[in-house]
């Protein structure tokens, strides 16, 4: 099962990152999750946000480019070598990471990833772990 | 379809049409303007120097400078009484070039502009859009007077209030654009924002460009956004020499044709002043055979192109000028390399995933010229990691050390935050000296 995820370009310049801030405080868009990868001069960052649609609109009137793409948030438990297990059984299948966050919350230390190999990698997970679906994963 | 049957004339019917009225232009400036008696007499000529076309290489030229040593009126050759229209260059750089014309000279220029405006397309059918700025630039007037001459329908809408534009170009089914080459692809962005699409909701099938240089580079993204069954030309002229109407492309884009039996057309080697053979690159430099108010012999345009001669496939005789390589005046020296702004453009715009905007900046630092190039993503093109921005830059700067051989510093920024444009666009800030 995939979730909406949307990226947000950024250039590393001052006041920058309050302005997307600023737009989804205003727009009334909650932030589920957050992060961002960034080189000297740009920035990217990934996001599960309350309303992804709406957020894309708010940004692009306000002078963002962004993406909407689709991710894996996957149930973990707050537990010792959970996140091994499940990046094990990624490896056995040759599928590469590309890039994964958290989204920690009490007992839970779930994680949003990304694979070179999404297809294959969501039969992998789907035997051992759950997914979160778009619905319930706005009610974090 | 052709305009006029002076469009068609032989080479040498050409010639001695100009030979004719040369001899008489040289007279009539030897005999009533002062600074070119002086220039003639310097150099020991009488005007019966001229006996052929040829002999049109003895005369001396005529620079911007001195038209602004004769600021404002001091190179007119008729009495004010005579004068019925003024007009100004922008005066950027100093004091502004300012032009009069008789009513001769009017119908000329309008007899001018109509011939490139229908070889650009342009019938009586036509409703015509002109989003060049009315006042004292010679592009919006010259344009209108041509147009009208050729029976179109004329909106005079100006610059500015882009949705307006839209509105009026929709709503009264507008089929033929005159801007400049920024400012129509900066209608196609607004037409975008607002949920218009140029090739569905608008009827534009025609489009005469100028004012600013059109690169094919950008000749393609316009076709991008007004759909390739447009035929985007592009027309030449300055205010100096007329405005708009000194030449103008046809429908097969190989050159824009020169209006000779007016306009008479050299290229010469700018470093030597000598005349260059047919085809060789050099500086533009034209004489105005026949304007009565204020005639140019040999005028310096500053301008770089190249002529063909061969007879092209509409059937128009008259010689051909190669859209300009760049005005030297646009020219950047930039670590000891000549960089032309449009070879940045045709650089950048082939590449996929930033817009068609874009600003080149030059600053010191310490002894070093800092070439910085910016340009905005195109948000369709957006992805997750910063490593396809990496890429992207890493596809600019190559392809800018590929063309011009040098180190650029590229910066991307997000969609619109580049300044836009709705006349000539300014794409150039050179800090060095500020």
């Amino acid at each position: 099962m995939f979730i909406k995820q949307l990226c947000v370009f950024i250039e590393n310049k001052h006041g920058k990152f309050q302005e997307v801030t600023k737009v989804f405080t205003e727009y009334g868009i909650n932030m589920i999750s957050l992060s961002l990868s960034d080189s000297t001069d740009y920035g990217v960052a990934r996001l599960i946000v309350s309303d992804t649609d709406k957020a894309q609109k708010a940004l692009a009137a306000n002078g963002f480019a962004s993406v909407v793409n689709e991710i894996m948030a996957v149930k973990l438990d707050n537990k010792l070598g959970e996140l091994n297990n499940l990046v094990k059984q990624l490896n056995d299948a040759d599928i590469d990471v590309q890039y994964v966050y958290a989204l920690t919350s009490g007992k839970q230390a779930s994680i949003l990833i990304k694979t070179l190999d999404d297809k294959k990698a969501e039969k992998i997970i789907a035997k051992n772990y759950s997914f979160y679906s778009e619905d319930e994963i706005k009610t974090l | 379809m052709i305009w006029a049957k002076e469009e068609t004339l032989s080479r040498e019917e050409i010639e001695t049409i100009q030979l004719e009225k040369l001899k008489k232009l040289v007279v009539r400036m030897y005999e009533g303007a002062p600074y070119f008696k002086k220039k003639m007499d310097d150099m020991g000529l009488k005007p019966d120097c001229i006996k052929t076309i040829k002999d049109i290489q003895k005369l001396p030229f005529t620079t911007k400078q001195e038209m602004r040593d004769n600021y404002p009126f001091n190179m007119l050759m008729v009495p004010m009484k005579d004068i019925v229209r003024i007009h100004a260059s922008s005066g950027t750089t100093g004091k502004p070039t300012v032009v009069a014309y008789t009513k001769a000279d009017l119908d000329m220029w309008a007899e001018c502009v109509a011939r490139l405006a229908v070889a650009g397309g342009a019938t009586k059918d036509d409703i015509a859009q002109i989003c060049f700025g009315y006042g004292m630039f010679t592009g919006a007037l010259g344009l209108h007077n041509g147009l009208e001459k050729v029976g179109a329908a004329i909106i005079p809408s100006s610059t500015g209030n882009t949705q307006k534009q839209l509105l009026y170009m929709k709503d009264f089914g507008t089929t033929l654009l005159v801007a400049t080459p920024s400012y129509a692809m900066r209608i196609a962005e607004v037409a975008k924002e607002i949920g218009l699409n140029p090739q569905k909701d608008l009827k534009l099938k025609i489009g005469l460009l100028g004012s600013e240089l059109l690169t094919e580079a950008m000749r393609t993204e316009l076709h991008k956004v007004y759909g390739e069954d447009m035929l985007i030309t592009q027309n030449y002229g300055m205010s100096e020499l007329i405005g708009p109407g000194v030449s103008g492309e046809c429908e097969y884009l190989c050159g824009m044709h020169v209006n000779e039996d007016h306009f008479l057309i050299e290229i010469i080697d700018p470093q030597t002043g000598e005349v260059l053979p047919a085809g060789e690159k050099g500086e533009v430099v034209i004489t105005c055979l026949d304007k009565e108010a204020l005639p140019l012999i040999r005028y310096r345009t500053r301008d770089i192109s190249r002529l063909f001669y061969g007879k092209c496939k509409c059937g128009r005789t008259t010689v051909r000028m190669e859209n300009l390589s760049g005005r030297t005046d646009d020219m950047l020296k930039i670590r000891g390399v000549n960089v032309f702004p449009s070879q940045i453009e045709e650089a950048l715009l082939g590449i996929d995933g930033i817009g068609p905007n874009y600003e080149i900046v030059v600053e010191k630092s310490g002894s070093s010229d800092v070439l910085t190039i910016r340009v905005e993503l195109d948000p369709e093109k957006m992805q997750d990691s910063v490593a396809f921005i990496a890429n992207l830059e890493k596809t600019i700067k190559d392809k800018i050390k590929f063309i011009l051989g040098l180190d650029a510093k590229i910066k991307i920024e997000n969609p619109n935050t580049l300044q836009r444009f709705e006349g000539k666009a300014k794409r150039v800030r050179d800090l060095r000296n500020a």
